[in-house]
């Protein structure tokens, strides 16, 4: 045959042919490709991200701005001064107010319904259901008609002896219409807790490397044929938060509130590794054969043959240690209802929020697998529900100090390729009522 | 899913899936076969098939219609499976016996193979012999270009092929005689 023709004759014999590939090989480069697609998306989007969270806050802010100057509006607006010249009860030693029963300036005097503190800006609340927020005592020019005044024996000895007395005075009362009840505050939060592991237990290392790398790094570096096992096992680990929160409270009982927070999650584990090294090598040894003798009794020369492919099969098994960590900033939104809402508070919040991913990686500390933490196994937004039982307690009147057990279920998985983590947190805030 | 290449390509360079896909059924069967010649394990021919095709979707961008994507591909393919087999190149000349050897008859057994038979025994032969054989009897390439790819020099390759050629019309007789006895062919 023509040696021209002997290469064009095998060509043409490979030519259009075909071998059905294995299944599985397209999910493997699949999901290769989304984790090189993550990487650089990541990568790419890194500065848009900061100025995503930028957006957020500025909008933020602006909307709060606005919110306060329309508070400031509505309350300028409803601002009345009124005087009243009052005949009143009261309680001689303490100067407690208890009824004021006529105007004597001829201007109607609304009808308090109670009056029991000491203090005449307190739950003094007209008829209409006005609350009156403040009541100032303009003078303290009060007049009492002397043939009535109670000697301080007779209060102390009964409590039910009352007079009446003149009372010159100017109140200059501050009404809001309910609409204006609402309450804001800014505060500062930190918290820390655990989170299962099963996100980042379920072989995210196995998926991520090139098996045939691996092998390489795994051992002496000289595997033929490896075929590689992974197993990876992670621990529950901790997750620590600290964010600022800003709220609204309308009425008495419901609350709006968002924030941004910061939440890093570090957990560790260790992945086994088993490479089984199947290969064959050409044995170019030849074997001595020793002579014997022939049939007459003289000895047969020495024979030397080889053997050709021979089979090799090794077997590796190798664990290291494995580091996970995921840092998330979170935008949280929850509304809240006061169950009880005195000094001490206990507030029930359920919510959701919507967290970005700002880093995620794992990795060996002794770099024997893993050269790289970038592998874009976690997903760049995810979403958890939230469910909290708020305790508070007022300090300094502005001031609100706050513990919150909360438990976080994901919504959308955090990791591409498994489970959702779920997070128990305890969380203790500091916050500050503006207005 | 059937479109045309020229949408295969676009859909690919855009990063949408589906078209992924479509060009990864379209090819990998191919492929694979092409990968297989190189390789000596299954596993092997899958690995290096998979990080073919990792690599075409990642370059893709790049691809110039100057060549068909087949053989783009293939260009691909090739490499990727050198890269694979480098470490194990020993390559050093060969003075092989039976150069002088008449080579028609060598060659006409060799080529009396279907492909099938013949993917076999290539995948038998040593590491180097495989890839040079591989190279100029099927890719085409010249003795110079494989000695430029694989940093040997060109009597390097051409020994290796010689003795690829011989090695391979041995285990053609070698298998004849097994399944035919031992009589005389």
């Amino acid at each position: 045959m023509d040696r021209e023709n002997f290469e064009d004759n095998i060509r043409k014999k490979f030519e259009g042919q075909t071998i059905k590939a294995p299944n599985g090989i397209w999910s493997r480069v699949e999901g290769a490709n989304n984790a090189d697609l993550l990487v650089l998306y990541s990568k790419k989007q890194t500065r848009y991200k900061w100025l995503s969270i930028a957006a957020i806050l500025i909008a933020a802010i602006t909307l709060g701005a606005q919110y306060f100057k329309l508070e400031d509006s509505i309350e300028n607006s409803s601002t009345e001064l009124t005087s009243y010249n009052a005949l009143l009860s009261g309680d001689y030693n303490n100067q407690t107010i208890f009824y004021p029963h006529f105007s004597t300036s001829g201007v109607s005097l609304p009808e308090f319904k109670t009056s029991e503190s000491s203090d005449p800006s307190n739950n003094l609340i007209a008829e209409d259901e006005t609350t009156i927020d403040q009541v100032q005592l303009y003078s303290e020019d009060i007049g009492f008609i002397p043939m009535y005044k109670p000697t301080p024996e007779i209060a102390t000895v009964d409590a039910d002896i009352y007079r009446y007395y003149t009372l010159q005075s100017a109140l200059e009362t501050k009404k809001r219409s309910s609409s204006s009840e609402t309450k804001v505050w800014a505060g500062l939060e930190a918290g820390a807790g655990n989170f299962g592991s099963e996100f980042s237990n379920s072989g995210a290392i196995a998926s991520a490397i090139n098996p045939s790398g691996l092998a390489a790094a795994v051992g002496t570096g000289n595997f033929v044929n490896p075929t590689t096992n992974i197993s990876q096992e992670m621990d529950d680990g901790l997750a620590r938060t600290v964010g600022f929160d800003f709220g609204v409270q309308f009425g008495k009982r419901w609350t709006l509130e968002s924030g941004l927070a910061y939440t890093s999650m570090d957990n560790k584990g260790s992945a086994s590794i088993n490479v089984l090294d199947v290969y064959t090598v050409d044995n170019t040894e030849f074997i001595d054969n020793p002579g014997g003798l022939d049939d007459n009794g003289e000895p047969t020369p020495i024979t030397r043959s080889r053997e050709g492919l021979i089979e090799v099969e090794e077997n590796y098994d190798h664990e290291v240690e494995l580091n996970n960590n995921v840092q998330l900033a979170s935008i949280p939104v929850k509304a809240g209802y006061f169950v009880v809402n005195k000094k001490f508070s206990l507030r029930l919040n359920a919510g959701l929020s919507a967290n970005y991913l700002v880093n995620g990686s794992i990795s060996d500390p002794s770099k024997e697998i893993l050269n790289s933490s970038e592998f874009g196994l976690y997903n760049d937004w995810s979403f958890d529900g939230i469910g909290g039982l708020e305790l508070g307690y007022s300090i300094f009147d502005k001031f609100n100090f706050t513990l919150e057990p909360n438990y976080r279920h994901a919504i959308t998985p955090l990791s591409n390729s498994v489970n959702a983590p779920s997070r128990f947190v305890i969380q203790t805030g500091l916050r500050y009522t503006l207005k | 899913m059937s479109v045309t290449e020229e949408k295969l390509i676009k859909g690919c360079q855009k990063g949408k899936k589906e078209y992924q896909q479509a060009l990864y059924d379209k090819f990998c069967d191919g492929m694979y076969l092409v990968a297989l010649r190189y390789s000596k394990m299954q596993q092997e021919a899958e690995d290096i098939l998979q990080e073919s095709f990792i690599k075409v979707f990642k370059n893709i961008k790049n691809f110039r219609k100057d060549s068909s994507l087949a053989y783009w591909i293939k260009r691909i393919v090739v490499n990727t499976a050198l890269n694979h087999q480098r470490s194990k190149l020993y390559l050093y000349p060969m003075v092989d016996v039976n150069d002088l050897d008449d080579w028609s008859e060598k060659e006409s057994v060799i080529s009396s193979l279907g492909y099938e038979e013949l993917l076999e025994l290539i995948r038998e032969l040593p590491t180097g012999c495989q890839v040079i054989f591989n190279l100029f009897a099927i890719e085409g390439f010249k003795h110079h270009e494989i000695a430029e790819k694989l940093q040997i020099s060109e009597g390097t390759s051409k020994s290796q092929y010689s003795r690829a050629k011989s090695l391979l019309a041995e285990k053609v007789l070698q298998r004849e005689k097994i399944r035919y006895g031992s009589r005389e062919l």
